[in-house]
């Protein structure tokens, strides 16, 4: 039996990656990949030679533990506890124990590997210049800790998923586990800024670009500085200081020891949690899907009968509703937040934004970001899943399905826009450069949402059985931001040029307007008159 | 074999299935008909544990449905839709399934892989499969595992002619060794060759279950089947 646990996690294990058969796919992905992994390396290399070993062994528990915590945040919601093998495996005899234990296992599987991946520069550089002990301490204690990190978020996300039955949906249920996984995230960075804010002054935080030198010192003082203050935080400095030291002592042990027996309760509890209810949430899952009730307007309008087919599909998946409602509601969230943090007073002395005109300007571009980092534009097509075919089966035009997407990606994203403005101008910062910057950004966001979805619409991937293959695990989205993004990028970049050419707020603001009026015309123009008649 | 009593199923205000009773006996292979949105994957979901009914019992050899092991172990279930793990092999599959049922007859898998014509796909990932070829690596591992009754949702849907004839020889072979059927199905002429009894679900109940030879007699079970549907 124990053999069949094992096959069993390799199937879980299998179930993280889809191998994309698209040969441009492939390259995207290996190069994604590499550039994850060259800029993790550089930042462990940097600590390395700015620091000394202490700090390394600190900054390396912190990032790997970072980047493990918002993997498993995304791969609980939309693996763990997704409820994709109950079809699967429901009708075998296999105990729901089993499965659980297996799919947890392979979440920790997969998120230490990818971590340890990203340690092998550490250790190589450690292996050169350091002791043993150090060696061998950030060997143990960063898988280790990865895996608690790991079982905390699966822990508390499990409570939710034991009072999965008292959701009337399963959207309501992502959005809950959404809005937990962001209001934790959220404390634990107000925590950090409001302990830091409280006992290091951010002008000591600041960096010196005059030489290199200057910025060599002046980012080593940073890494010091930080390290020193999270050294002197009540119990968790206690054990950092244990596990950065470069010596063995009885407390490493214990606060080893302490990590361990912390984890295997975790992995009780949760395994227990979820095992108990899994046939129950599983029922519950299917009867969901069963009886799913979509509305039907009789309209006269050719695009409104377009536009209500796009509402039919996102109506498919709560996953896929739940990430329009995160996308008309994230860039107005992290707008407050944004806003919040400028007034305590934590930004303006990070970045000193003192030319009058210049922080609407920041402000706009930032939203433009937030607004399509989490757009889901670039796979309107996948999404539609088995039913893709009536597209080419049906009589339908495919210009009209093009720009019905395009016009449903753009809706959310526009709303995002419009309130994050809003938000703006009742902090009191809204004038007439900030209301044609919110014009520019609209117009932005609507050339990037025309142009993310072609890969997709040429390349669908179509066949998957969890929504969120076809969203945001889809390789899709990583090549439509190559189409989108370089426009975006390009329009930046004239912006801050002209800026930095002595050209005024005012004149640059509305070059660039009148440069963004051109770029959407031309991009429009192009796929309502040329791009569908060449297709 | 299997006993269904009372059986009620329903999603929200739609009632599906309305005290379904059937008592399917050991040998037996009954062909499962009804029309569409009559009851039949609901009533099969059922029995596997994939759906938990409002009301009634079930019982395979006289264990009652639960999640058990023990109780799964009495069938092994084929959906119409069969969802997969897509980067793992039929054959990691097949090798999983028979220890999970505690049957590693890998002589007897072999046989039926050649069978049905499966020797090169069982080694590619199940997410290459089409509709038809997932259906016939589901039906190597029931006819492999060997359970006490094996239950099927449409299981000729996909099927290619050389295969129909192969899962018809293969019934026959796993009846021999004591096994039970009970299949859902549309194509009423096949059913009626293949199968030894019929029963008929219409509007969540059961209006007919008897063996047949006694139901066609001289005319068509096709024709039987209208006449119940009063059409």
């Amino acid at each position: 039996m124990f053999n069949n646990g094992f096959q069993l996690t390799k199937f879980f294990i299998s179930s993280f990656y889809s191998k994309p058969k698209q040969p441009m796919l492939k390259v995207v992905l290996i190069i994604a990949f590499f550039y994850l992994f060259l800029q993790l390396m550089t930042i462990n290399i940097a600590i390395f030679y700015l620091g000394d070993t202490k700090e390394f062994i600190f900054y390396n528990y912190l990032i790997s533990n970072l980047l493990v915590y918002l993997l498993v945040i995304y791969f609980s919601i939309s693996l763990v506890f997704h409820y994709y093998e109950y079809g699967i495996l429901t009708h075998l005899p296999i105990a729901p124990r089993k499965i659980i234990i297996s799919k947890i296992l392979s979440i920790i599987f997969v998120l230490t590997v990818v971590s340890a991946v990203i340690q092998i520069p550490s250790i190589l550089l450690l292996g050169f210049k350091t002791k043993f002990t150090e060696l061998i301490k950030l060997v143990l204690l960063v898988p280790i800790s990865n895996i608690l990190t790991i079982l905390l978020i699966l822990f508390i996300l499990s409570l939710i998923n034991s009072f999965r039955h008292y959701f009337v949906n399963k959207t309501a249920y992502l959005v809950v586990n959404i809005t937990i996984t962001f209001l934790i995230t959220a404390m634990v960075c107000y925590s950090v800024l409001h302990y830091v804010g409280k006992h290091l002054t951010f002008n000591n935080l600041k960096l010196d670009f005059t030489t290199l030198i200057t910025l060599k010192n002046s980012l080593s003082n940073v890494i010091n500085q930080i390290y020193e203050l999270v050294l002197k935080t009540p119990f968790i400095g206690n054990v950092l200081t244990t596990f950065t030291s470069g010596d063995f002592s009885y407390l490493f042990v214990i606060d080893l020891l302490g990590m361990i027996g912390l984890s295997a309760l975790l992995f009780i509890l949760i395994v227990k949690i979820n095992s108990i209810h899994y046939f129950k949430n599983g029922t519950i899952e299917v009867n969901q899907s069963s009886s799913k009730k979509t509305k039907v307007y009789h309209v006269e309008s050719v695009w409104a009968n377009y536009f209500q087919r796009e509402l039919w599909v996102i109506n498919t998946e709560a996953y896929f509703k739940m990430q329009l409602v995160l996308g008309t509601v994230l860039s107005p969230i992290l707008t407050l937040i944004l806003l919040f943090s400028f007034q305590a007073g934590w930004i303006s002395e990070i970045i000193n934004i003192t030319k009058p005109g210049y922080f609407e300007i920041y402000f706009a571009y930032a939203v433009l970001i937030m607004s399509c980092i989490n757009n889901t534009s670039g796979t309107p097509f996948s999404r539609e899943g088995k039913y893709y075919y009536l597209i080419n089966s049906l009589p339908l035009n495919k210009k009209k399905i093009y720009f019905s997407k395009v016009f449903l990606a753009s809706i959310p994203s526009g709303i995002a826009v419009i309130v994050s403005f809003i938000i703006f101008m009742l902090f009191g910062y809204m004038n007439m450069g900030a209301f044609l910057m919110m014009i520019i950004i609209l117009m932005l966001v609507y050339c990037y949402n025309l142009l993310t979805p072609v890969f997709d619409m040429l390349n669908p991937s179509t066949e998957w059985e969890n929504p969120s293959v076809a969203v945001k695990s889809n390789p899709n989205v990583l090549v439509s931001l190559l189409f989108g993004l370089p426009i975006l990028v390009v329009v930046i970049l004239t912006h801050f040029i002209l800026l930095w050419a002595g050209f005024s707020i005012g004149v640059s603001t509305i070059t660039i307007f009148l440069i963004t009026v051109l770029i959407t015309f031309c991009v429009y123009t192009w796929f309502t008159k040329l791009y569908f008649s060449i297709k | 074999m299997l006993k269904i009593t009372n059986l009620k199923k329903g999603y929200g205000s739609k009632q599906i299935l309305n005290g379904v009773e059937l008592h399917v006996k050991k040998g037996e292979i009954l062909g499962f008909v009804g029309s569409n949105g009559a009851g039949k994957t609901t009533t099969l979901n059922s029995i596997t544990g994939i759906l938990e009914p409002d009301e009634g019992t079930i019982t395979i050899n006289g264990i009652i449905k639960s999640g058990s092991t023990k109780y799964k172990k009495q069938f092994f279930f084929i959906p119409d839709t069969i969802h997969v793990f897509k980067n793992i092999s039929g054959f990691d599959w097949i090798r999983f399934v028979m220890k999970l049922y505690d049957n590693d007859q890998t002589e007897r898998m072999k046989h039926f892989i050649t069978q049905f014509d499966m020797e090169e796909a069982m080694y590619k990932p199940m997410g290459t499969y089409s509709y038809g070829m997932l259906h016939k690596m589901m039906l190597i591992v029931g006819f492999t595992i060997n359970p006490p009754i094996i239950i099927m949702d449409e299981p000729l849907n996909g099927l290619d002619p050389k295969s129909v004839l192969t899962f018809k020889k293969a019934i026959k072979l796993y009846i021999e060794e004591g096994g039970t059927v009970f299949f859902s199905t549309h194509l009423l002429d096949i059913a009626e060759k293949i199968c030894n009894t019929v029963a008929i679900l219409k509007d969540g109940k059961i209006i007919l279950h008897e063996e047949i030879d006694k139901v066609v007699g001289e005319n068509t079970l096709e024709t039987i089947f209208m006449e119940k549907q009063n059409v």
